[in-house]
């Protein structure tokens, strides 16, 4: 009796002690939202990504820093933004056409087949990125990923918003960073 | 001794639990995206506080004279938002006396502009809150009137509130918040 008694005494101990951890971290995370108004590598923008509407649409999408929505309406199923003045991170799952009025092309990538995602800092109207990404795939599932070290923002970057826009598509595969975007941080 | 054995393995349970709930609290952490809203944090960022030359944002100038900020957040959420600041003192004035103080600023209001609003009236603004002689404010709001959905590039404002309107703004988001290592 006294062994099983201090093995579970034990697994208390231990079991507490990873619920305290645990909720310490959780504690960090908070702390993590104490700004300091400059950069010093740390995180500057935590957000999601929403799927883009057309300008044609009723109501139609916005033009976002000067750049326009693609021409066919794109929906997100999760997605990751995370934006530091030296690291840009940006993923989703199940970025795909939706409504497009084709039941083929629904739920699908349409002819995109890879995205850049961009950094627009201080409200700038001129469809000029801070940052662009080098172009990455965007599989038939509509998953991507960037993640992009030794990224240089301007200081500060104001109203920081991200955008993924298509780079290359079936018929027009030389990548590029100037296309539509397809999805824009927010929620 | 079999009771006390009960009692210490029901206490293992509770913490296991415990520490099992926290992980996943930590785990639905916001700034996950998933297309929908339903409430959801759509935006944390720190502060940073203006300057005269800066740029104008979302139809809003800056106000005239330069702010700082010590520790801030700015967290919007489909049904709440929170902004708060500490130390949001004017600097670099070219007048000590000034320096490092609010100046004639009592009262900030935090305004939400969503989908590259440039008019200047944003689609939410917060009720005036103290900003105290230190500089220190917080805005938590619950939002009687939902924001645009979707809410593209959404972006916060600290304002001047003054003869009943909000005016200039002194901090826009887009400080850092955080150590950055978090996932």
């Amino acid at each position: 009796m006294n062994t099983p008694y201090r093995f579970v005494a034990l697994l208390s101990t231990v079991a507490l002690a990873v619920g305290a951890t645990t909720a310490f971290a959780h504690g960090g995370g908070d702390h993590h939202g104490k700004g300091h108004g400059h950069h010093h590598g740390g995180t500057i923008l935590r957000s999601g990504l929403v799927g883009s509407t057309p300008l044609t649409a009723t109501p139609p999408g916005p033009t976002l820093f000067g750049v326009p929505p693609a021409g066919a309406p794109w929906v997100v199923a999760s997605s990751k933004v995370r934006i530091r003045d030296d690291r840009v991170r940006v993923r989703a799952k199940g970025l795909l056409l939706i409504n497009t009025g084709n039941p083929a092309l629904d739920g699908t990538i349409g002819p995109v087949r890879m995205v850049v995602a961009a950094v627009f800092c201080n409200d700038t109207q001129d469809g000029t990125a801070a940052f662009t990404s080098a172009p990455v795939p965007l599989d038939p599932d509509g998953d991507f990923r960037v993640d992009e070290k030794n990224v240089t923002l301007p200081s500060p970057c104001l109203a920081p918003g991200v955008l993924v826009r298509i780079a290359a598509t079936a018929t027009a595969p030389t990548p590029v960073t100037n296309g539509p975007y397809i999805a824009a941080n927010g929620g | 001794m079999r009771a006390q054995y009960r009692f210490v393995a029901l206490l293992a349970t509770v913490a296991l639990s415990v520490g099992a709930s926290a992980a996943f609290a930590h785990g639905g952490h916001g700034g996950e995206g998933s297309g929908d809203r339903h409430g959801g944090e759509i935006l944390r960022s720190g502060l940073v506080g203006s300057d005269p030359a800066g740029p104008t944002l979302f139809g809003v100038a800056p106000a005239g004279a330069p702010w700082t900020i010590g520790e801030s957040e700015a967290r919007v959420a489909g049904d709440r938002v929170r902004v708060r600041g500490e130390g949001l003192l004017l600097i670099n004035t070219g007048n000590p006396a000034l320096d490092g103080t609010t100046g004639t600023v009592t009262e900030v209001v935090a305004s939400v502009f969503c989908n590259d609003n440039q008019t200047g009236t944003a689609d939410f603004t917060s009720a005036p809150v103290p900003l105290d002689p230190d500089g220190d404010f917080r805005v938590d709001e619950d939002l009687t009137t939902a924001l645009p959905s979707p809410c593209l590039a959404p972006g916060v404002l600290v304002r001047i509130f003054r003869a009943g309107a909000p005016a200039a703004y002194i901090a826009a988001n887009g400080g850092m918040f955080g150590d950055g290592d978090e996932d």
